[in-house]
């Protein structure tokens, strides 16, 4: 293929999509189209209207034969979403892909601005700019990095089981760390799940028993990752294992240690049942815990923090010696080719919405502590019971309570409709009580869930719609003595009603988890503007992130149920999967390279790599790159004095030349 | 004269992760704003060399826009923090040169910040706009020719001082 | 408020009405539904088995505090006297009640064996 560099004519195909009426609503194409054929080096210039279509890239490939193009131009979309999509045609065609520049005149231009003349004028410069830039482009082969069969999955909730299984299956090495003492999240603290009311421990353990015995899988409990290097299909992980003073090679589960400490009375709040019952410093999470093995809070337990206590604990481990009070820290250092976050959620602080009482009056819960309370293994064994362990003959459920609200936070955690309805069924099937649900909206979208809103009408639950302004215990008539009046304005009645009820439940919404911040920066990923992980594309790709090899999966990523965590764990299994059988990933080959003539041996660019891809060679007293580290930022090209740090595709004249395009007006 | 049709002409560096993708996203949310601003896409704003700037304002640009990943956030590390370094000593360097400090200008902006993208841009030409244009190519014109006709004036100056000593010498 | 003088020493009463309106500007405009919410106020105050009211508004307190004879006639009988946050502190720090105007409320407040605050 005729391809130049100044040696020799450069010919330019230039393109301009009307993308429906996105782009043509608003830019006058054809003018452009018009406007840049009289640009010097133009051979083609057209308006089309669908050009990543396949005629639209079909397009390209016969202009490149049929003209002898070396140079395309494409003027559409941004270049994040297609600049991929007519690299390939291009290739396709002949020419060697990087011989093509893309000009984004639709999310920079068409779709955001409303004067056809400005908008057109604009179209019109960014194109010149691109067709001066695309002159010094160059032939370049894109590198191929190979990929690290093994995969870290952070996070041991259902969707990082699910994730860790599925690519397990596949044959693939898994390490699942989990930094609670077992895996499980916060499906292992759910009764039942809607809309099927299935158990949710009958569908999780199986799940997590498989985790367990599976060959392929390391499961690391009470374990964090502190320290991740390296770059996709390359990453070396450092994992903090938290010492459990219990070996979990010995612990059976077995669990005489519980009886023989030495806090006859367990004394502080149980984190599974959450505050509702108390344990022992020495404690299993929960019954059906993964890894079933016991651990040992060093907060609390007198011998890991005075040294002085009798260990009877040890005397009953006597013929299996499992617990072992030297047991330290220990940073462990893997090594694996991608990454999938499945770090989960936190449950909102009803205290943070004062109204409604919670913290402060004793029978207002919040709906996980009424899971635990409706769980036939939870610490009243499945009785619906107020705090005085008198049963409820009223129940009211607060729906959104820390969500769809300015003052604290703007989303919809998508769950609680659902969720609060299946409580409620449960609360009518256990107690009988009256049930009533003060919402603003059901919400009820997946498989059988409108369903389940039918059904809870039929057995008998009231819904009130309308956002309860406060739940107070002033009593203004003898049926308001002794209980909670909720304060409401009925939107569909009119007016504004006080309800006495025995229990009320927030249906607390979803949060990012409160190290969220911390965790995304340790795996270079961003944040949205409302704290949950970002996902590359909201529509395209939900469960990668702008960090090659890191994907995210489950509620992390933002709120949702069930079925669609494990929908996530799946899709990003699948696009590790996809990366490590094909055994590499290609870079862009936008790296930087030392012109050796030039440099001068100054040192300035030594420092400045984040990936230590700059080394002095002693011997010659000039810089060197490895490419395979550089990763394309150009911070060292900027720094050069003596500009013999270059950059592929981002050239000092390519940039010159868009600047004087961009700068030509029509 | 004052054009009264005048509209600034600002051009923007946006880096490739945060900002380039902010700006992505206002089109996405079809956000509007002003069109006097050109987008060049570089992978990190570390990529910025001052001279693009410069090259920018010489080609006839009002005021230059530089963005990229909030400070901490650098898809690459570290590389706004070179830029932010860059750009503080750049700063005098433009002072020095009589250029107004408002002209150019630094912001950090996230990839799910679009309505930042919008509120800069929007705010950046109207402040630019009421400095004024910079119109450096017809300041340097403007400059070429006062030069090259000084330069006449002192060549002819010397040819007559020459053509006086030849006659004084002649004498 | 409440953490505040809780740290002071006083007990701190439950109160679910303490962001309820006292009247407001209504006493003076429309009496009638004004001088209401007050007795609203004052008589919860005492089912609850407060000693004092604290407020932070000037207006609450001279509500709360000026209209008794009125609230009586009409409602029935409640008497509670009515200060600010910031003299109940001076209580706490030992500082004499006449310094801190506690003589000029229209209902006196009752002397409590007050110790200043061990702070």
């Amino acid at each position: 293929m005729n391809a130049s560099n100044g040696n020799g004519e450069v010919r330019i195909g230039f393109y301009i999509c009307h993308c429906g009426t996105n782009i043509a609503g608003v830019v006058d194409c054809p003018a452009v189209a018009q406007y840049v054929a009289k640009l010097p080096g133009v051979v083609v210039s057209r308006d089309y209207k669908y050009m990543c279509s396949d005629p639209g890239q079909e397009l390209i490939q016969q202009d490149i034969r049929a003209h002898q193009l070396n140079r395309v131009v494409v003027a559409s979309c941004s270049p994040l979403l297609h600049e991929h999509t007519f690299r390939n045609a291009v290739a396709a065609g002949g020419l060697n892909p990087f011989y093509f520049q893309m000009v984004n005149v639709r999310e920079h231009d068409s779709w955001v601005h409303t004067d056809r003349a400005e908008a057109t004028a604009k179209a019109k410069s960014l194109a010149h700019a691109a067709i001066r830039r695309v002159r010094f482009h160059r032939a370049l082969e894109t590198t191929r990095v190979p990929i690290h069969p093994d995969v870290l999955v952070v996070g041991g909730g259902i969707a990082g089981i699910h994730a860790a299984i599925t690519v397990a299956n596949a044959g693939k090495k898994v390490f699942l760390v989990e930094r609670e003492p077992s895996i499980g999240g916060h499906m292992a603290k759910f009764d039942k799940t809607f809309p099927t009311l299935d158990c949710a421990a009958c569908i999780l353990t199986p799940k997590m028993s498989a985790v367990r015995s599976h060959e392929n899988i390391t499961l690391w409990t009470y374990s964090e990752v502190v320290k991740v290097e390296g770059y996709v299909g390359n990453y070396t992980v450092t994992v903090k294992r938290k010492p459990r003073y219990v070996n979990e090679e010995l612990c059976v589960g077995c669990q005489e240690c519980l009886k023989a400490c030495v806090f006859k009375e367990p004394k502080f709040p149980d984190e599974f049942n959450v505050g509702l019952n108390k344990r022992k410093p020495i404690y299993i999470p929960f019954p059906q815990a993964v890894p079933q093995v016991v651990v040992i809070d060093p907060e609390r337990c007198i011998q890991v923090k005075t040294g002085k206590c009798k260990q009877t604990c040890l005397e009953a481990c006597a013929d299996r010696h499992a617990i072992d009070f030297s047991q330290k820290e220990e940073l462990v250092e893997i090594k694996v080719g991608n990454i999938i976050i499945a770090t989960g959620f936190k449950l909102f602080d009803a205290k943070r919405i004062p109204q409604y009482g919670y913290g402060l009056y004793p029978n207002v819960v919040t709906s996980i502590e009424l899971e635990r309370l409706v769980t036939s293994s939870g610490p009243t064994a499945g009785e619906i019971v107020l705090r005085d362990g008198r049963k409820p003959k009223s129940v009211g459920f607060i729906l959104c309570v820390g969500s769809r609200d300015m003052k604290t936070n703007r989303w919809c955690s998508r769950t609680c409709c659902m969720h609060s309805m299946k409580l409620a069924q449960l609360v009518r099937e256990h107690t009988d009580a009256d049930v009533t649900v003060f919402y603003l909206d059901i919400r009820a979208p997946g498989k059988g869930c409108e369903e389940f809103y039918d059904r809870s009408l039929k057995e008998g639950i009231q819904f009130v719609r309308g956002r309860v302004a406060e739940v107070t215990d002033w009593a203004l008539a003898p049926e308001e003595e002794g209980k909670l009046v909720i304060r409401v304005e009925d939107t569909l009645a009119g007016f504004v009603r006080r309800i006495p009820v025995d229990m009320i439940v927030l249906a607390v919404g979803m949060e990012p988890q409160a190290d969220a911040q911390d965790v995304r920066r340790l795996f270079n990923m961003s944040c949205g503007s409302e704290g949950w992980f970002l996902e590359k594309h909201p529509k395209l790709a939900p469960v990668s992130t702008f960090t090659d090899g890191v994907f995210i999966a489950g509620c992390c990523q933002g709120p949702k149920d069930i079925p669609d965590s494990i929908a996530q764990a799946g899709a990003a299994a699948a696009e590790a999967m996809a990366l490590i059988d094909k055994g590499y990933i290609e870079q862009e080959p936008n790296t930087a390279y030392i012109v050796e003539e030039d440099c001068s041996g100054c040192k300035s660019c030594i420092p400045l790599c984040p990936f230590t891809a700059i080394t002095f060679d002693e011997a010659k007293q000039k810089a060197h790159i490895n490419a395979a580290l550089c990763k394309g930022c150009g911070t060292c090209v900027a720094a050069c004095p003596s500009g013999s740090i270059k950059q592929n595709l981002f050239e000092d004249e390519e940039i010159f030349s868009e600047i004087e395009g961009v700068l030509t007006y029509a | 004269m004052p054009d009264p049709n005048w509209q600034p002409r600002i051009v923007a560096f946006f880096c490739n992760w945060c900002t380039y993708t902010a700006a992505d996203l206002a089109g996405v949310s079809r956000l509007k704003y002003a069109p006097n601003v050109r987008v060049i896409r570089l992978m990190c704003s570390g990529r910025l060399d001052p001279q693009f700037v410069l090259e920018a304002l010489a080609h006839g640009a009002d005021g230059v826009l530089i963005g990229g990943c909030h400070l901490g956030d650098c898809h690459y590390v570290e590389g706004n923090y070179k830029t932010m370094r860059r750009f503080t000593l750049f700063k005098r360097l433009l002072h020095d040169l009589g250029i107004e400090e408002q002209r150019v200008r630094v912001e950090w902006i996230s990839a799910s910040e679009g309505e930042q993208v919008k509120s800069v841009i929007n705010d950046m030409v109207e402040k630019v706009g009421s400095l004024g244009p910079l119109n450096l190519p017809k300041r340097f014109a403007e400059w070429d020719r006062e030069i090259t006709a000084l330069e006449r004036e002192l060549h002819k100056a010397e040819q007559q001082a020459e053509a006086k000593e030849a006659e004084v010498a002649h004498a | 408020m409440d953490r505040l003088l809780a740290v002071l020493g006083a007990e701190v009463v439950h109160f679910p009405l303490k962001t309820k309106c006292c009247g407001g500007s209504l006493t003076g405009t429309v009496p009638e539904a004004g001088l209401r919410l007050t007795y609203i106020l004052l008589k919860e105050a005492v089912r609850r088995g407060a000693d004092v009211i604290a407020a932070i508004c000037p207006l609450c307190q001279f509500n709360l505090d000026a209209y008794h004879d009125q609230i009586n006639r009409r409602w029935g009988r409640t008497r509670i006297a009515t200060v600010y946050f910031t003299q109940l502190m001076g209580l706490a720090f030992g500082l004499p009640a006449e310094q801190l105007g506690l003589k000029r409320n229209f209902v006196p407040m009752k002397p409590l064996p007050i110790e200043p605050a061990t702070l």
